[in-house]
């Protein structure tokens, strides 16, 4: 069996022959079914074997071409010179496993390859626009996105943010265990604003400068540091907030943050 | 004092880039990002594993147009946090 996704214009052909990936594939990845020609290939398969006890040292590890994907209940790998990688799931771990495998290569394409971006955000949909709420764990992230309630929540985890013709967009990612809302489609949204989440006693928007705007984007999840290509990752930074605003987002725990927001908007 | 007649060079491990007149710089190894301020970013640019510390004292003197004394209080303060850091590290003249 075959099914390929496509997922912020990268598109995988996902190979198997066992039922359980068609059933999570089916459930899960159904907006992102493509029809295009596939840029990299995967086989799955299941075994009984895997069972690491977290935390492993690296779920990441590469040698030369090849990165290694390790989690618990997964053993794959993703070769970047043949665009070719596999994962050995056990059971237990599905869905989880196939999701963690899945993510990681598509966020190290993205990354590595693609200059594109993948935030530790929440990004909302409101109107015609993305509004991308940055922040590490505890920051508020999932706050801000149950607070959403008119809006349809793309992830509360993952914002990806690529750029194209000289602009720079979003795109929707699959459930990966993380909170979405509403209807998701697989195409490239235009970003508002992005926002540093810090809860306080008031709800108001602060500018801030470029250079700190480039130490709070520093949000990059999953991939070790070592394999990042951090000068290009600045410079790629800036370009973005050249033409995307990012503010200091100070909030409350209620809706009216997004007065602030339309507010600026206006 | 720690840093007369010793050259400060940067560690390969950090990457760095200058946006509206402050150095940002990620130390590589643990992904954790610092920012420094207009006369950090003013030392950090001098430090090519060429210049002694004395000579970007003077540079600091002229520059901030400070006494020598404060110029050399605030660069070896600075230059040991970064130091402390593992930013930068320190070698003999030759």
């Amino acid at each position: 069996m075959q099914i390929k996704i496509e997922i912020a214009e990268i598109v995988a052909a996902l190979t198997f022959n066992q039922e359980c990936f068609l059933e999570i594939l089916n459930r899960d990845y159904y907006p992102f079914f493509s029809e295009k020609f596939p840029r990299i290939h995967l086989e799955l398969e299941t075994t009984d074997e895997i069972h690491y006890v977290q935390p492993l040292e690296a779920c990441l590890t590469f040698e030369d071409d090849l990165c290694r994907i390790r989690e618990e209940y997964l053993d794959g790998f993703f070769d970047f010179r043949t665009k070719k990688g596999g994962a050995k799931i056990n059971l237990q771990g599905l869905p989880w496993a196939l999701s963690a495998f899945i993510r990681n290569v598509f966020t190290l394409l993205l990354i590595i390859e693609d200059d594109a971006f993948v935030f530790h955000a929440s990004a909302v949909l409101k109107g015609n626009k993305v509004y991308i709420f940055n922040g590490r764990s505890g920051s508020g992230k999932t706050t801000i996105s149950r607070l959403s309630k008119n809006c349809i929540v793309l992830s509360d985890d993952h914002a990806v943010v690529k750029k194209t013709d000289d602009n720079f967009f979003t795109y929707a990612t699959p459930c990966w265990q993380d909170y979405s809302f509403g209807e998701k489609k697989n195409t490239a949204y235009n970003i508002g604003a992005i926002f540093k989440l810090v809860q306080d006693k008031e709800a108001y928007l602060k500018k801030i400068n470029k250079a700190s705007a480039i130490t709070e984007l520093f949000t990059i999840p999953h991939i070790p540091a070592e394999f990042l290509p951090f000068e290009r990752i600045m410079d790629n930074y800036h370009d973005l907030l050249e033409k995307i605003p990012f503010y200091e987002l100070h909030f409350t725990k209620d809706d009216s943050f997004w007065r602030c927001i339309d507010a600026v908007e206006r | 004092m720690l840093w007369k007649g010793k050259i400060p060079f940067k560690s390969p491990e950090v990457a760095w880039r200058t946006v509206d007149g402050e150095s940002i710089i990620v130390l590589t190894k643990e992904s954790r990002v610092i920012v420094l301020n207009e006369v950090g970013t003013y030392i950090w640019e001098l430090i090519d594993g060429r210049r002694s510390f004395q000579e970007i004292v003077t540079a600091v003197t002229e520059e901030f147009e400070v006494s020598a004394l404060r110029a050399t209080e605030e660069s070896a303060a600075f230059l040991e946090e970064i130091a402390a850091k593992g930013i930068i590290f320190l070698k003999d003249k030759d």
